[in-house]
């Protein structure tokens, strides 16, 4: 089985990968897939210029290597 | 969304009014795409509050007029009063790093789309994953109850995965662009690599 880890990003973006490790599809690959979740994001002050927003987000396991692939 | 005791029933009064979303996420982007059909930019009043969580929470306490959300938290604001004033749906998907092999990122789309054909054959069934979320469930204790009949399925939206084509690229650099979300300086090219995304079938 090869691994590989993926980040999760709400249930909502993430449903397709959670049923596909959930019902085999990803082992009948020969594929041990891990999640990671994507950071929440809590400001620490409500701006309104998204020039004070990293837009990395709460993406930081792909910015970190923690993960092979995201959601965008 | 707006509360259920607002006064906006449409996109067009919302000029100026707080409205809660997640800067440089699709709930910002999407938000956008939806007022400025109603709306001039000058007018369009977007605060960052991070996760939805947190925009939902500001919706229901009256710290926004309005809040940019996705499903469950729709679901929710609605079991708690809110309506929608206008929805809108946008392109997502998975992205992988350099290192990926191509045989193993067909082998994962091979996965995927067979689950998104038996999410879709009965949606209902799944819609447990949304309320188990363990992000949603301090959301749900506060603000819920919320049960699988309480969603309109036909928001839930899952389709093959499919590379971006270069007119969606374009068509989105150049809408960022003009909002100043993004560096003119890097082109369209640069940031969008479709070489390991190539269409495939569930049985290939």
């Amino acid at each position: 089985m090869k691994k590989v880890t993926s980040e999760t990003n709400g249930a909502v973006f993430s449903l397709p990968w959670y049923v596909a490790k959930d019902e085999g599809f990803f082992a009948a690959e020969g594929i041990d897939m891990q999640f990671v979740q994507a950071h929440a994001v809590i400001p620490e002050h409500n701006t309104d210029n998204p020039e004070e927003v990293n837009p990395i987000l709460g993406h930081v396991p792909f910015e970190e290597q923690q993960v092979a692939i995201y959601r965008a | 969304m707006v509360r259920g005791d607002s006064p906006h029933y449409y996109p067009g009064s919302l000029g100026n009014e707080p409205i809660a979303v997640q800067f440089h996420a699709g709930s910002h982007y999407t938000a956008l795409r939806l007022l400025e059909g109603y709306l001039p930019a000058e007018k369009i009043k977007m605060l960052h509050f991070g996760s939805p969580e947190n925009r939902l929470e500001a919706l229901l306490t009256g710290e926004v007029a309005a809040a940019m959300l996705m499903e469950p938290y729709i679901s929710l604001a609605e079991k708690n009063g809110c309506r929608s004033v206008c929805e809108g749906h946008y392109l997502g998907a998975e992205n992988a790093s350099d290192n990926m092999d191509e045989v193993t990122f067909t082998a994962i789309n091979r996965a995927v789309i067979k689950a998104v054909d038996l999410i879709n054959s009965d949606k209902k069934q799944f819609i447990h994953y949304l309320l188990d979320d363990p992000k949603f469930a301090p959301v749900l204790k506060k603000w819920g109850p919320l049960t699988a009949n309480d969603f309109v399925l036909s928001r839930l939206r899952y389709t093959h995965p499919t590379p971006y084509t270069d007119e969606q690229i374009e068509d989105t650099y150049n809408w960022m662009v003009r909002w100043g979300l993004l560096n003119t300086s890097v082109c369209a090219a640069d940031f969008v690599d479709n070489r390991d995304a190539e269409p495939v079938a569930a049985d290939d």
